[in-house]
């Protein structure tokens, strides 16, 4: 990297500005599709740039270029402290929190480059686990996916931050349809982890896709569940969906400096069931590697929620001033254009003391929600209405599992859903994806969330 | 590394490419967000890319370059690396050849020549004058905008291949989206705008700003339904949502062509009722979908898609409309330049009836109004299947109306647009690239309270 981006932090500080950071980004996202055999898609994605975000007398101003000529750069510099210096009088000025800065250099562990195995072992791999899936008749469309993404990030500020991180994510994931008499379904998932090519090389593919394909099929088959409150079990992919919207957004302190979250005030409050505590951690296992934000602020492991009472929100430097806390490490951008936001990491629910086949056991009536091929999740942290969706799913009757329901949308509402936790288990797991990622402001990054099975009592879900 | 395609196709040939596209995409985009009244953070920002699609014999492969000091040697030799290690598509059909068919969208105002982040400030004040000002004449003891964006972006892409395509379309985009909030006697009530085009429409921004201020009147202290069958009617807005996640992945000719759409094998069929035309028009001026050209360079035409509820025609890219023997319609988009295309929709249009909101109510037994939902884009296409949770709803039972949220919806496209179809309304509404009016349907599953 040939930028010196000290060098332009110090002009801008030249300039009149009294914080500036840097963030330099390049980017390389490598994907495959086969499309029923046929390779769809073989692309790869490389992109680098440069953004600046200025503070003058308490005003933000961003701008960015992917024209690392030393005149574009300038331009991009000059442009951000322009914006700065004309919201004087058109907008509140705003602080950053303090904090020492911090030098470091981290690369996440992978064992083997996935840009330097042979495309041809890739599709490879893709068309086996297609040639096994077509034994399965009742598959009317089978899209494989493979997804490699190198993000290096480098943060240089005002404050002495000189961060340089880089994360290598990798996946392989698939989009089956089956019909069965007329009647279609379809089941979207994949596995992701932090690593390199031995994720892909070592997992057991087939199995897992055959597994997908029964789903699918089965789902086809099943019937749709009628619509009403039931009791529900949570497996760790769905809860991690639940904490992730029910909880997560309404936490992040820039909605709640905006006044759009139900939890502003609630700070010390019970929120939820004494069984219940969340936390957002960067550096969890299965989930994505965060060790620093984009502000150069170390991620720190935060409890949004122990045992039930509201602890705090995660915060960016602005947000942190804002509330007079600590900042969290949350400061998150999609890339180097992007304004600073605050952003979950990997939030998850703690584990409890439940066997996850004792919660079953002991559910007389409901329904065994299972999270491979959901969908995602989405909330209204202003009114506290959230859904998200779950895959095919179980009925449970007596305490047993029994038939098959197609996908269900579930519906609630971030005050009351967690109060109504009864039984956490104690198998934690927690997930990312190099494919999709979380949504807000436009701005899409990768997050990790999970947790133990957990049941919940009378929830609202749409069959 | 400002670099003319040329340059690109000569040394494509040199390395033995028997067929090169580059599309080039340049964006310079301004926006300014509001946080609780406040404007703030502003940004701008310009980035250039280049999308190389390269092939060897049946062989393809895509590759993506903002780099700009990477040379264009570097570029095709990953290019080729790419290309010679896929297999062979056996279906490939060669890129576009030059298809012109002489229409012209209005797809750039000339009004952005000028606008830069002080316009984008200057709507986000706007934005928060009209809230402030609506809130006062509603009588709400406090409103505020709590989160908002306004972006004006600037856009110029080129395609040139080697079959003799090279086009050039410059496009203008507005969009702005936010919520806002009022208290009534403590009472917190909100609601969310949003707005898109290729013209800066400041007039239908307040417009828009000024009814979500009002709606939050409409839907202070909302309760939650009891779960059962009930009527349904959608705004123009939700409709458009719906059509947005369930029909138009289901008209897209890949999907058809794949086995994973409810439509495969229905054209020339009845699959909604009469009342139901849809068209694809990428040449109403100036709205959010409109073009002349697709990504691949195809020249664009509207058509009919579903004409009286008879499926006319996919939506195609030349590969597709190849592979199913059938005109390419322009409708081949790509989300980032250097990936191959897939059918979308460039604006889609429904016809609109009679009546609307009012009337509809008016003739409602027990049914649910919806006005703003989240989850939606979670529907199942494949099996027709809609869902979404409803954030703001009316609630109208025997001549009583009053708001509900927190309760979710589901049912089947082809029954709510075939046999349970009650009326289209004639109060069609622009938001982004769906033209809609309202609709009202006999019966949908909420699962509530």
């Amino acid at each position: 990297m040939s930028l010196d981006l000290e060098a332009w932090v110090k002009k801008g500080e030249e300039l009149g500005a009294e914080y500036v950071d840097a963030r330099y980004q390049e980017h390389v996202y490598e994907i495959l599709v086969l499309d029923n055999g046929v390779l769809r898609e073989a692309a790869v994605s490389r992109s680098r740039g440069v953004g600046f975000r200025v503070l003058y007398k308490g005003h933000q101003g961003y701008a960015s270029t992917n024209d690392l000529s030393p005149g574009s750069v300038k331009r991009a510099l000059e442009e951000a402290f322009k914006i700065a210096r004309a919201l004087e009088g058109r907008s509140k000025p705003v602080r950053l929190a303090e904090r020492a800065g911090y030098r470091d250099k981290i690369i996440s562990n992978y064992a083997i480059e996935p840009l330097e195995v042979d495309l041809s072992e890739k599709i490879e791999l893709l068309k086996s686990i297609h040639s096994s899936l077509r034994e399965e008749k009742a598959l009317s469309s089978i899209l494989l996916r493979y997804g490699f993404e190198r993000d290096r990030r480098i943060l240089a500020s005002s404050r002495g931050d000189y961060v340089d991180f880089t994360r290598r994510m990798i996946g392989v994931g698939g989009v089956l349809v089956a019909q069965v008499e007329g009647s279609m379904e379809r089941l979207s998932h994949g596995e992701s982890r932090v690593g390199g090519w031995e994720f892909v090389k070592y997992f057991d593919w087939f199995r897992y896709f055959k597994e997908n394909a029964e789903l699918v099929v089965g789902a086809a088959k099943a019937k749709r569940l009628p619509p009403g409150r039931y009791d529900v079990v949570l497996d760790n992919e769905m809860v991690g969906l639940l904490i992730h919207e029910a909880f997560g957004h309404a936490s992040e302190a820039d909605i709640a400096v905006s006044g759009g979250s139900v939890l502003e005030g609630k700070v010390g409050s019970p929120v939820a069931s004494e069984l219940v505590s969340i936390v957002d951690d960067g550096r969890v296992e299965g989930g994505v590697y965060v060790p620093y934000d984009d502000e150069g602020t170390p991620k720190r492991k935060v409890y949004l929620v122990e045992k039930g009472v509201f602890k705090g929100f995660i915060n960016n430097l602005e947000t942190a001033a804002h509330y007079n806390a600590e900042p969290t490490g949350n400061g998150r951008v999609m890339g180097y254009p992007d304004t600073i936001l605050v952003r979950q990491t990997n939030t998850y629910l703690e584990p409890g003391d439940w066997d996850p086949y004792e919660i079953i056991q002991d559910t007389r009536r409901g329904v065994y929600v299972k999270g491979r091929g959901a969908m995602g999740g989405e909330v209204d942290p202003a009114t506290g209405s959230f859904t998200f969706t779950g895959g095919p799913s179980f009925l449970v009757e007596g305490g047993e599992v029994q038939g098959m329901v197609r996908g269900v949308m579930l519906a609630g509402n971030i005050l009351e859903t967690l109060r109504n936790v009864d039984a956490v288990g104690f198998d934690l797991e927690v997930k990312t994806s190099v494919f999709g990622g979380c949504g807000k402001g436009d701005q899409i990054v990768r997050v990790g969330d999970g947790g133990p099975h957990v049941r919940v009592r009378g929830v609202a879900i749409g069959g | 590394m400002a670099v003319e395609p040329e340059l690109f196709l000569r040394e494509a040939a040199r390395r033995g490419f028997s067929e090169l596209e580059i599309a080039v995409s340049q964006v310079e985009r301004f926006r300014a967000e509001i946080s609780g009244n406040t404007i703030k953070p502003v940004s701008a920002g310009s980035r250039t890319v280049y999308g190389l699609r390269g092939v060897i014999g049946k062989r393809v492969g895509g590759l993506s370059v903002s780099d700009l000091a990477v040379g264009v040697e570097d570029v095709l030799r990953d290019l080729e690396r790419v290309v010679r290690n896929s297999p062979e598509d056996p279906h490939w059909p060669g890129f576009p050849p030059r298809i012109h068919r002489g229409n012209r969208a209005e797809t750039y105002s000339r009004e952005f020549d000028e606008l830069g982040p002080e316009k984008a400030v200057e709507l986000a004040g706007l934005i928060v004058e009209e809230a402030l000002e609506e809130g006062r004449s509603i009588g709400a003891d406090k409103t505020y905008v709590v989160n908002a964006y306004v972006e004006l972006a600037r856009i110029n892409m080129r395609v040139v291949n080697t079959n003799g395509v090279d086009i050039v379309e410059k496009c203008s985009v507005f969009s702005s989206s936010g919520s806002v909030k009022s208290v009534f006697s403590g009472v917190e009530s909100t609601y969310h705008f949003l707005i898109g085009g290729r013209r800066v429409e400041e007039d239908g921004l307040g417009e828009r700003v000024r009814q979500a201020v009002s709606h939050t009147r409409l839907f202070a202290n909302p309760s939650t339904p009891e779960s059962g069958v009930y009527e349904l009617v959608l705004t123009p807005r939700v409709f458009g949502e719906v059509l947005t996640y369930v029909v138009a992945p289901a008209v897209s000719g890949l999907n058809i062509l794949e086995g994973r759409s409810p439509l495969r094998g229905r054209v020339g069929l009845n699959v909604f009722d009469e009342r139901i035309t849809i068209r694809d028009d990428p040449l109403l001026p100036l709205h959010y979908g409109s073009r002349s050209f697709d990504d691949e360079g195809v020249g664009v035409m509207a058509k009919t898609v579903f004409d009286k509820g008879v499926f006319k025609t996919p939506l195609t890219n030349y590969y597709v409309s190849k592979r199913l023997n059938t005109e390419a319609t322009g409708n081949g988009f790509r989300s980032v330049p250097g990936v191959s295309t897939t059918p979308s929709p460039t604006n889609l249009v429904v016809e609109g009836g009679s009546g609307g909101l009012e009337e509809f109510v008016r003739d409602m037994r027990r049914g649910v109004v919806v006005y703003s939902t989240i989850g939606g884009w979670m529907s199942n296409f494949v099996a027709g299947q809609v869902y979404f949770t409803v954030t703001h709803g009316l609630l109208v039972e025997s001549g009583s109306v009053k708001p509900v949220k927190s309760f979710v919806v589901t049912g089947n496209i082809f029954d709510w647009l075939g046999g349970k179809l009650v009326a289209v309304g004639s109060d069609s509404e622009a938001n982004f690239n769906i033209v809609s009016p309202s609709i009202y349907i006999r019966e949908a599953m909420v699962s509530g309270g």
